[in-house]
């Protein structure tokens, strides 16, 4: 796709986005030719979606600045800002195209930033071996942006989600199983098979996807392809010619759905802010955000070999061992037995841990922010547990 | 060196607290004190009663629009003679005051008229387990003393808040808590503060209520007045302030300057520490305030 500025300037966010998904769309023989030759003729389109906590468009440049010369910025993100050039461009209210130029490459690569109130979403048709390199790690560095992260049962809902547009059926996953008691590391692709070979391997396996394909069909044929990982980014590899109007619909959809559920999980309506008044302590309310095992009957199905170990003490050991004493990122102090303040340094802030059973309670305390209890279930889900959904629940004291 | 389990006591104390006030969270799905209308929780109130002294110094108070109820939240294993008197002081509380009190609390910010108030319930809460194998086999008569003043309640995590023995006022209440509110098993804090001010947990409140909660919008400078103004006069004194914020410097966790104790960024793992430091010690011991604070006779 043209990224020239100035075609691009003045033009309305949804004419931009247009021309993102004109660039996947494909006549029929252009996608046979795909099937056949088992080649893409063009890159994806790629969507990630970040939230914002301070970030405004048109700041970029300036933000990465001031992250290079700030000697507490880790030197590997200094060298990256050192050895690549941004230039963002507004082109229009809600919209900027940031450039980012590795000389040492001779290359260029464009991202349209379009704002979504409290998030941002962020579009490419670059390779993904250069957005790993380029605009993911700027999304990465930037302070004020987060990119979101969601359990495998969310995603598997935003793809269900997208039945609201048009009949779309989940056409492969890719899986990663990693558990604190379990010393294997598994990963399962699937493609290929119908709806009832995907469902009997997710069940054989207790699969929860990390990615999930999917095709939404404009009658009668297979109009939009795409998939969606845990991390917030969409992929549309293509867009069958005259369903481009879908297209733009299905990833409307997906950004809205990824935004309510982050929302939904990790957002704080009430902390225990404290006051004194003239009644006495008033306290504001709570919010607990759980992460809990939907369908943990299916675990016997890794127990053969796996070394499942059932106390509560290894559950203990592990969280603290795994997560809180091995990672750099979080101090602790024990409040009772099994219950924990931590403390998020990168962020300076703390929140409450306990657990009850297997699953684990994350209560916020007044300055804990949703992007450091999202960071922690990420965490969670990556290295502890990766099978665990997330669940949030609020009070507030006052209303 | 003071009594091996000084902070264990406190910190169940401040457990008890905070497993009360998990009865508004509730569990998924279960009902809660919000369900009876109760909100806004204010924890150390004073209610000044005419004719008495001494004003009504419940633990917690809470309004629904009618019905006041003023708790005391035990966490310990006996039944004191004190749990009578200070039930019979709470129900000594008479309309008037109630309604003075929750005009002087200002109700109305919380969509609620003081002169709504219908009736006042006294209500005492203990730890489940305590209850059932230390207080009541062992304080039968006086429990029933105690019911006929206020009912009495057992709560635990991940149990219920619900009703042992007497009953409210109201047969709405009763049957409430007779069913009684399931808690969750890991109760949301709320702060950090035992009610009778011991220095240990006004370390502990001071670094993880307040210093930890400002920190990440720079450093923290507090003046002992400055503290003072953070807790209900009836929780702290000024004088435990100054002695906690010396061994907070002493700890390490803030420095003297100027006329401010001044946290920053970088001394987290100090603050976090606190805890440790006073459960193991505490904080008169750790200063050795015995040998050069109050002079006693022995040195005249």
């Amino acid at each position: 796709m043209d990224f020239n500025p100035e075609t691009l300037k003045q033009e309305e966010t949804s004419a931009i986005l247009d021309r993102l998904i004109s660039h996947v769309s494909k006549t029929e023989e252009e996608l046979q030719e795909e099937a056949e030759e088992e080649r893409k003729k063009t890159t994806d389109l790629k969507l990630f979606i970040a939230r914002k906590e301070g970030f405004s468009l048109g700041t970029v440049e300036e933000r990465l600045q001031s992250l290079a010369t700030d000697e507490s910025t880790h030197k590997y993100t200094r060298d990256f800002i050192n050895e690549h050039g941004f230039t963002e461009t507004r082109l229009n209210d809600e919209a900027t195209l940031l450039e980012i130029r590795t000389p040492s490459y001779n290359r260029e690569d464009y991202s349209i930033l379009v704002d979504a109130g409290e998030y941002l979403r962020i579009f490419t048709t670059e390779r993904r071996y250069w957005t790993k390199k380029t605009i993911e790690r700027v999304i990465d560095y930037l302070p004020g942006l987060s990119r979101l992260y969601l359990s495998a049962d969310d995603i598997h809902g935003i793809v269900n989600n997208l039945e609201e547009i048009t009949e779309t059926r989940i056409s492969g996953f890719t899986s990663k199983y990693r558990s604190y008691d379990d010393n294997r590391r598994i990963s399962i692709q699937f493609y290929g098979g119908d709806e009832n070979d995907i469902e009997n391997v997710k069940e054989e396996f207790d699969a929860k996807p990390t990615r999930v394909e999917f095709k939404q069909k404009n009658s009668p044929t297979d109009a939009v392809t795409g998939a969606i990982t845990r991390n917030a980014r969409v992929n549309i590899p293509g867009v069958r010619a005259g369903s481009e109007d879908l297209g733009a619909e299905t990833l409307s959809s997906l950004a809205g759905h990824f935004e309510d559920r982050d929302h939904e999980h990790f957002d704080i309506p009430a902390s225990p802010e404290m006051e004194n008044t003239s009644g006495g302590l008033e306290i504001d309310g709570f919010t607990t955000v759980r992460l809990t095992d939907t369908d943990s009957e299916n675990q016997v199905a890794l127990a053969d070999g796996g070394g499942l170990l059932h106390e509560d003490q290894t559950f203990l050991g592990a969280l603290k061992e795994d997560i809180l004493d091995k990672k750099q990122r979080y101090d602790f102090t024990n409040w009772g037995e099994d219950e924990f303040i931590v403390m998020d340094k990168n962020r300076s802030e703390t929140f409450h841990l306990g657990i009850d059973n297997r699953d684990l309670i994350v209560n916020a305390r007044p300055e804990t922010t949703p992007i450091t209890i999202k960071d922690f279930c990420q965490i969670i889900l990556e290295e502890f547990r990766s099978t665990y959904g997330i669940q949030s629940r609020s009070t507030n004291l006052k209303e | 060196m003071g009594d091996a389990d000084h902070w264990e006591r406190q910190q169940r104390e401040i457990e008890s607290y905070n497993i009360f006030y998990s009865a508004f969270h509730g569990i998924d799905g279960g009902p809660t004190l919000k369900t009876l209308g109760f909100r806004n929780p204010y924890r150390f109130p004073q209610i000044p009663i005419r004719n008495r002294n001494k004003p009504a110094e419940p633990d917690v108070a809470i309004f629904n629009g009618e019905v006041l109820l003023l708790v005391e939240i035990k966490s310990g294993k006996n039944c004191n003679k004190s749990h009578l008197e200070q039930m019979e002081h709470c129900d000594s509380v008479t309309i008037e005051d109630g309604i003075n009190w929750l005009k002087n609390a200002q109700v109305t910010r919380y969509g609620m008229d003081h002169n709504d108030l219908e009736n006042i319930e006294p209500a005492i809460v203990y730890d489940k387990s305590r209850y059932e194998e230390e207080i009541e086999p062992y304080a039968d008569d006086r429990l029933d003393d105690i019911a006929s003043y206020s009912p009495i309640l057992s709560q635990s995590k991940g149990g219920k808040l619900s009703i042992e023995r007497g009953s409210f006022g109201e047969n709405a209440l009763d049957s409430f808590f007779a069913d009684g509110v399931p808690l969750p098993e890991v109760p949301p804090p709320t702060i950090y503060l035992t009610e009778g001010l011991e220095r240990e947990s006004l370390a502990v409140s001071i670094c993880l209520d307040h210093v930890i909660r400002e920190l990440k919008h720079g450093r923290v400078e507090l003046s002992p007045t400055d503290v003072e103004d953070i807790y209900p006069r009836r929780a702290v004194e000024l004088d435990d302030i100054v002695h906690v914020l010396d061994f907070l410097d002493e700890v390490g966790a803030c420095r003297f300057d100027n006329e401010k104790y001044v946290f920053e960024q970088g001394h987290q793992r100090n603050f976090l520490d606190v805890k440790r430091i006073v459960s193991e010690e505490r904080v008169d011991d750790y200063m050795d305030f015995s040998s050069d604070q109050e002079p006693t006779l022995d040195d005249f």
